[in-house]
């Protein structure tokens, strides 16, 4: 059969998008994977777990492959409904390394996933999240890591975040092609966003981590357990590859829905 | 002029900038939907080949198909039942009953929904009561799961299967039943043979509603099944707005339609529809 090649929507050549002018926005103030031709980082936000401390209190899980252990840490966990996040965990799980993970093994993963099909929940927003974990749904919930100071705040200690092999999202600015305030504007906004004085306000505000790394270094001392990117933190993280899942995303999302539905 | 206004009656032209705008905002969408599932990605019909060469879309929509029959069974089922008995009892009664029933069909989904959670959740009002009590050790897990959905869509859509229901019984003439009686006939010989025929168009009524509005069921099964149900209005949702499949997701919602359609066909070849709509209109 003749194969036809197909167009993909995910992928970027697609028109709609102004190149970043990286001489108004600084390569230097984002993290150097981060600075993509059509997209840049301004803030990091990433998936990490929070666990029960009544239920696994004496010994805690630390690590994804103990969030897949169900015979070590037996109880319901959740896992975010859209694959991401989700794919990469399974992995690490399973055992592959840091800095092996892309392009992720689908199959590895899907099968690790499903391994704990029966004990999982999934959600499709933070609010969903959150509420399985308040409402004690589950004993282990991966959710998005600046929920987890207001997770631990809700439950009074209850559920503790863990974040180690917390993995890094880079929320991205991308320019529309002809849009309202104009190329030059938005450029000179995304560089002001750089600015370490709107990062550090951002996370203060929202729990968005610094991806200028000028701000690593003053990320408040209360802030640090929480952060992706403070000392504490930043050497037990992996990061995600956002060209990856801009070619293979759709396909990604539909097979992790085929194997949990 | 006269010749025009012979053929085409006057009337027309009040209702023509009405239908105009029916046409524009109905069937231009609804043709562009098709017209998108037959070209996105590609021209041809490779998305509806989809549905014979994947098992996970064809597994979706009969956990679609299965989910609306089973929800229909029961809310046609428990809708006649509370139709029969607002119809039978005194008018105060019934009062209540329909305040009662027109509340609920009232309240916003959402809300009737996450209310399940808070009743029949891991660490709802149910299961916590019957830990208390002892009378189970875990939490029996009626929610984030199929059954979960199932509850839901069934309490959602009673209200709708008892309305057409109860027109339909309103209607009925009581002296036919007595009649019966006055003939010979036992109570439950006159239910089946002369109650429930009589009522027939009544119960294909709120089957149809009932099914057809389960098909595109979406913020119920999304968040009481936990994850794990997958419904066709789901995935064409996830199809838009995440992978950006958009051939699929038209394709998919062309073929709910045509489903739709096809049902209301086959309806027509066993009676006649004007007196299903007529007797839940009248």
């Amino acid at each position: 059969m003749r194969r036809r090649p197909v167009r993909r929507r995910g992928a970027w050549p697609s028109g709609h998008l102004e190149a970043i002018d990286y001489d108004i926005v600084s390569k230097d103030r984002t993290l150097p994977q981060y600075a993509l031709e059509h997209g840049v980082s301004i803030i990091l936000y990433g998936y990490a777990f929070v666990y029960d401390t009544e239920a696994y209190g004496d010994n805690p899980p630390n690590s994804w492959a103990d969030f897949f252990d169900t015979a070590k840490f037996p109880g319901k966990r959740s896992l975010y409904k859209w694959a991401n996040g989700a794919l990469e965990g399974a992995l690490l799980a399973d055992g592959v390394a840091k800095d092996a993970l892309y392009p992720l093994d689908m199959d590895r993963a899907l099968a690790k996933i499903k391994s704990i099909k029966d004990d999982s929940l999934y959600w499709g927003s933070g609010a969903e999240a959150h509420s399985m974990v308040v409402n004690g749904e589950v004993s282990l919930g991966m959710v998005w890591q600046n929920r987890g100071r207001n997770i631990e705040n809700d439950t009074d200690g209850r559920y503790k975040l863990v974040m180690n092999e917390a993995l890094a999202m880079p929320g991205a600015y991308i320019v529309p092609k002809g849009n309202p305030a104009g190329r030059e504007a938005v450029m000179k906004f995304i560089a002001t966003a750089q600015e370490v004085s709107a990062q550090l306000t951002l996370l203060d505000c929202l729990g968005m981590t610094p991806s200028n790394p000028e701000a690593f270094a003053q990320i408040p001392e209360d802030q640090q357990p929480y952060a992706i990117t403070s000392a504490m933190n930043i050497d037990g993280i992996v990061y995600n590859d956002p060209t990856w899942w801009g070619e293979n995303g759709g396909d990604a999302v539909n097979a992790f829905l085929e194997a949990i539905s | 002029m006269n010749a025009v206004a012979r053929h085409i009656h006057p009337g027309w032209a009040i209702i023509a900038p009405l239908l105009a705008l029916v046409v524009a905002l109905y069937l231009g969408p609804i043709l562009n939907i098709m017209w998108l599932s037959v070209t996105d990605p590609e021209p041809g019909l490779g998305n509806y080949r989809k549905l014979y060469e994947s098992d996970s879309l064809l597994r979706i929509v009969w956990t679609t198909l299965r989910i609306c029959v089973v929800t229909t069974i029961f809310s046609v089922s428990l809708g006649y039942c509370i139709a029969y008995a607002m119809v039978h009892c005194h008018q105060r009664q019934k009062n209540y009953m329909l305040t009662l029933l027109l509340v609920s069909f009232w309240i916003s989904i959402l809300v009737r929904t996450f209310s399940w959670l808070m009743l029949l959740g891991t660490k709802g009002l149910v299961n916590t009561t019957l830990e208390t009590l002892g009378l189970i050790s875990a939490p029996i897990a009626f929610m984030r799961n199929e059954l979960g959905v199932l509850i839901g869509m069934v309490h959602y859509m009673i209200p709708y299967a008892v309305l057409p229901l109860l027109v339909s019984m309103q209607s009925l003439d009581s002296r036919v039943m007595d009649a019966s009686r006055n003939l010979g006939a036992s109570g439950s010989q006159t239910f089946w043979r002369i109650y429930l025929p009589l009522t027939l168009p009544g119960i294909v009524a709120s089957t149809l509603l009932v099914f057809i509005l389960s098909l595109g069921f979406y913020v119920t099964p999304a968040v009481l099944g936990g994850g794990k149900v997958l419904m066709v209005a789901e995935y064409i949702s996830v199809q838009l707005l995440v992978t950006l499949k958009w051939g699929t997701a038209a394709m998919l919602a062309a073929l709910m339609l045509a489903g739709v359609l096809a049902m209301l066909w086959i309806m027509s070849r066993f009676m006649k529809l004007s007196a299903v709509f007529g007797g839940s209109t009248r």
